[in-house]
């Protein structure tokens, strides 16, 4: 169908390449800035957890009854962000969908490091770290093993898999990108991109080699998507505490990775695009369906909450129905409520195609639900843990200093990473890009009425 | 063959004979559907005779069970093909197959006062009620949320059936080249509907089948069951779809092998999606170990005489598609989809089953002439209601012009 289309917000396969390796030029003076203050916040970060390791964890807030808290709240927080950027990188190529080739590579990248991050968590958790290698099945002398029953050691696998199906996936997609930009660059650059691209010349041959490959990783990158974090939700559903032993844990948590992830991915292309000039790659048309699927599992964990507060009513139980009192009513019920406000009413504004197709909006919109997620996360774990089945021992959590940077050195850490791959390596996918242009054509035209939104 | 080339009245006439075979006779479908619902009502009138009261009752909310989700799945399942905006799926082939049995919906606010007739039967808190879930299970509240929300449901179903019938939604889904989004009407409609139906669903799945055990609970068991539903509702697409590819004439849109690749990889992914909440239920009850929960699951997975019969749902659902359905010449083969699909959709029908009546009959397995009269008059009701769909559907395939040849 021919489509009229407003020539300034069309690219071209010339310009793809051109803008996407412009993105790459040496970095100035304010990016390096910002590395530089990533990088403080990370060495922040390290410098307390190393302090944490010499003192123990009398430093921190932690004490029975609540002895997991801000450290898997940060775990479970950044395996969940990882999961949307496997589901748009391999999922929705699965699904053949067109208006992910602007933004897979991002979220890919965004996958990576996320997981990175979120294994530094059980070992900070640890507080004895030199021994995290008791729970990988090495041969013995005592012949020990770590027990398989239990959904911790599942996590080990499914993690350590997850880190490397999502790792591979996303340097084999890189190939055909970094040959490319391989072929324009000079000096440590041309070595660096050289050794990345593996010899990949753009043969027949290697084309048909590289789509067999990706197609495979796609398939075997989709289920993890679901497995991974519904292994990581049992962490918890199989125990018999109260507010943790629900069915509806597993899927809950798998829509609620997926809707921080889908935010943080807006929060990261929404600077990303403007900053390295790549709006007419990165448009409206992706990020208004980005902020569909938010809205969408935004819906899903609405009905969750709701099912869950409604079956604790329903059963009657009396220990049930203290530990959600307290969750809603509790000294810290505040958080529940600033949790649900962020997470199920905020994001009723992307009903409204305007707020969908503002990126200020969007990018606001983005920042409340990883709020409102982190906060799921510690109501959960340390609010079900603080009011357990027995009242003589509650004691509500409260974070110090220690948790507090340590967490923040954790965000460090993760921005400190992405951007470094960002200026370094392509963003975008010029491939894709280059092989769906046809559609950007049709979302820079009359068809598409928010095509001139900003 | 061309037909643009000139030919012989003789040979013309032959190779119009050979090549079309005739439309389907809908009307004796019809005929089918009339006289399976006198079989159903017969069932119900000789169970009762025979003082088989709560195998008829247990029968007739299986059957309403397993035919509403059915029905409504179809409509939700033609509300996602507008919000995901795919450009694979057509009007004909999927949006007017998926809506087909909306008419039953209506027929299900009446059919309820089935339940209401044989609720003795059915809820234990009726006869015994627990004073803690008083507020919540009582006759009163119970069936009448539970009717408004059905009718509610099937007005919106109309409602959405109708614009999804209006040229702009055939021309909108007859374009798969652009990103051109859904009329404004279904762009609205369709995440109403879809909303509603994870709570209606969910609301329905507690009051009907959990509220029959009223002790136990599972807090996934509402979305296992709406999704089950949709599942259902795509089973039976995939099923028309095999069965329309054979039987119309040539050249209909149904013929083209990528539908059923479609259909099919739809009943492979949703059977997993399926035996995931199952095992997500399962798995928590199990390391929990709370015997609150676990009795639910031991009556039907570890004593007879259930033990083996609910073995059959999970086979029949799962692993039979995911064994089948893998590859790609499975899928796009008519008989072996529509085979599988039909008998996934027997396996659904057992799960419903298996999770009503052995709360009602944790020692007896009544299966028998009673549940098989029963559930033939709902599937009579079900084919009257659907047959005006069906053959809108198998015209507006045989009309499809950009969808000629088969494959």
């Amino acid at each position: 169908m021919a489509v009229a289309v407003s020539s300034d917000l069309l690219p071209t396969r010339v310009d793809v390449d051109r803008q996407v390796q412009r993105s790459l030029a040496p970095g100035g003076l304010k990016y390096w800035l910002w590395v530089m203050l990533c990088a403080f916040v990370t060495a922040l970060g390290g410098a307390f957890w190393t302090n944490q390791v010499y003192n123990s964890f009398d430093i921190t807030g932690y004490g029975q009854p609540t002895m997991w808290a801000i450290y898997i709240t940060n775990f479970v927080f950044w395996v969940g962000i990882a999961h949307s950027g496997t589901l748009i990188s391999a999922i929705l190529f699965l699904f053949r969908v067109r208006w992910r080739t602007g933004i897979f590579r991002l979220a890919e990248t965004m996958t990576v490091f996320a997981v990175a991050t979120a294994g530094l968590f059980p070992l900070i958790h640890l507080g004895r770290v030199w021994n995290f290698y008791w729970l990988i099945p090495y041969p013995n002398e005592r012949s020990l093993q770590p027990d398989f029953r239990s959904p911790l050691v599942w996590d080990l696998f499914a993690i350590s898999t997850y880190l490397t199906i999502s790792v591979l996936f996303l340097f084999t997609g890189l190939i055909p990108d970094v040959a490319n930009a391989r072929d324009r660059a000079v000096g440590w650059r041309h070595t660096l991109y050289s050794i990345l691209s593996f010899g990949w010349r753009g043969t027949d041959r290697q084309w048909r080699h590289f789509s067999m490959v990706y197609l495979l990783l796609a398939g075997f990158a989709t289920p993890l998507v679901l497995s991974v974090h519904s292994v990581v939700s049992w962490d918890f559903a199989t125990t018999q505490l109260p507010g943790w032993h629900s069915t509806i844990f597993a899927p809950y948590f798998v829509a609620g990775a997926i809707f921080s992830g889908c935010a943080l991915v807006l929060t990261l292309a929404i600077p990303a695009r403007r900053l390295m000039k790549l709006e007419n790659l990165i448009t409206i048309w992706h990020l208004e369906n980005l902020a569909k699927i938010v809205l969408l599992t935004s819906v899903v964990m609405t009905y969750s909450y709701a099912t869950e507060s409604f079956t604790v009513w329903y059963t009657q139980d009396p220990i049930e129905m203290a530990t959600f009192s307290q969750r809603y009513y509790g000294p810290e019920g505040y958080l529940f409520w600033i949790m649900l406000f962020c997470n199920c009413a905020v994001p009723l504004l992307l009903f409204a195609p305007r707020i969908r197709t503002n990126t200020l909006w969007l990018f606001i919109i983005s920042i409340f639900v990883n709020i409102g997620m982190w906060l799921e996360r510690f109501v959960i774990i340390a609010g079900s843990l603080a009011t357990n089945a027995d009242p003589s021992q509650w004691k509500f959590y409260g974070p110090h200093l220690t948790e507090l940077l340590i967490t923040v050195g954790s965000f460090g850490w993760f921005l400190m990473n992405f951007s470094l791959f960002a200026k370094f390596l392509p963003i975008v996918s010029m491939t894709e890009m280059k092989e769906g242009l046809s559609w950007l054509r049709h979302a820079a035209s009359e068809v598409y009425p928010y095509r001139s939104a900003s | 063959m061309n037909v643009g080339r000139a030919q012989s009245l003789g040979a013309a006439a032959i190779n119009s004979a050979v090549n079309q075979s005739p439309e389907p006779a809908w009307h004796r479908l019809t005929v089918i559907g009339v006289v399976l619902t006198a079989l159903g009502v017969l069932g119900v009138i000789l169970g009762l005779v025979s003082h088989e009261d709560e195998r008829v009752w247990s029968a007739y909310l299986v059957g309403f069970l397993f035919f509403l989700g059915l029905a409504q799945g179809g409509v939700i399942l033609s509300c996602s093909y507008y919000l995901v905006q795919g450009r694979w799926m057509r009007a004909a082939t999927h949006m007017r197959v998926a809506e087909a049995g909306w008419p039953f919906l209506f027929l299900a606010v009446l059919l309820f006062a089935g339940v209401f007739v044989g609720r003795y039967h059915l809820f234990p808190w009726i006869a015994y009620p627990i004073a803690k879930n008083a507020a919540w299970l009582n006759v009163p509240f119970m069936f009448s949320r539970d009717i408004a929300v059905i009718a509610i449901m099937a007005l919106l179903s109309g409602w959405y059936v109708r614009l999804s019938r209006r040229s702009d939604a055939v021309r909108w889904a007859s374009e798969p080249t652009t990103i051109e989004m859904p009329p404004a009407g279904l762009r609205r409609l369709a995440p109403v509907a879809c909303i509603l139906y994870i709570y209606v669903y969910s609301l329905l799945a507690a009051d009907l089948i959990m509220s029959l055990s009223p002790l136990w609970h599972s807090t996934l068991f509402g979305w296992w069951w709406f999704e089950m539903c949709f599942f259902s509702a795509i089973c039976g697409s995939a099923l028309v779809a095999a069965i329309f590819a054979s039987i119309l004439p040539n050249g209909n849109a149904f013929a083209h092998g990528s539908v059923r690749h479609d259909y099919g990889k739809l009943v492979f992914a949703f059977s997993i999606f399926w035996i995931y909440l199952s095992f997500a239920q399962y798995l928590v009850i199990w390391f929990g170990d709370l015997p609150s929960e676990t009795f639910f699951l031991v009556i039907r997975f570890w004593h007879q005489p259930w033990e083996a019969f609910s073995w059959l749902g999970p086979i029949l659902v799962w692993v039979l598609p995911f064994a089948v359905l893998m590859g790609v010449r499975p899928k796009k083969s008519k008989a072996t989809l529509g085979v599988v699909s039909a008998l996934v959709l027997i396996g659904i029908w057992l799960t419903d089953y298996d999770m009503v009546v052995p709360s009602l009959s944790s020692t007896k397995l009544p299966l028998g002439w009673v549940e098989l009269l029963v559930t033939t008059g709902f599937a009579g009701l079900f084919l009257l209601c659907a047959v005006p769909g069906l053959a809108s559907a198998a015209r507006a395939a045989t009309a499809d012009s950009d969808f000629r040849e088969g494959a």
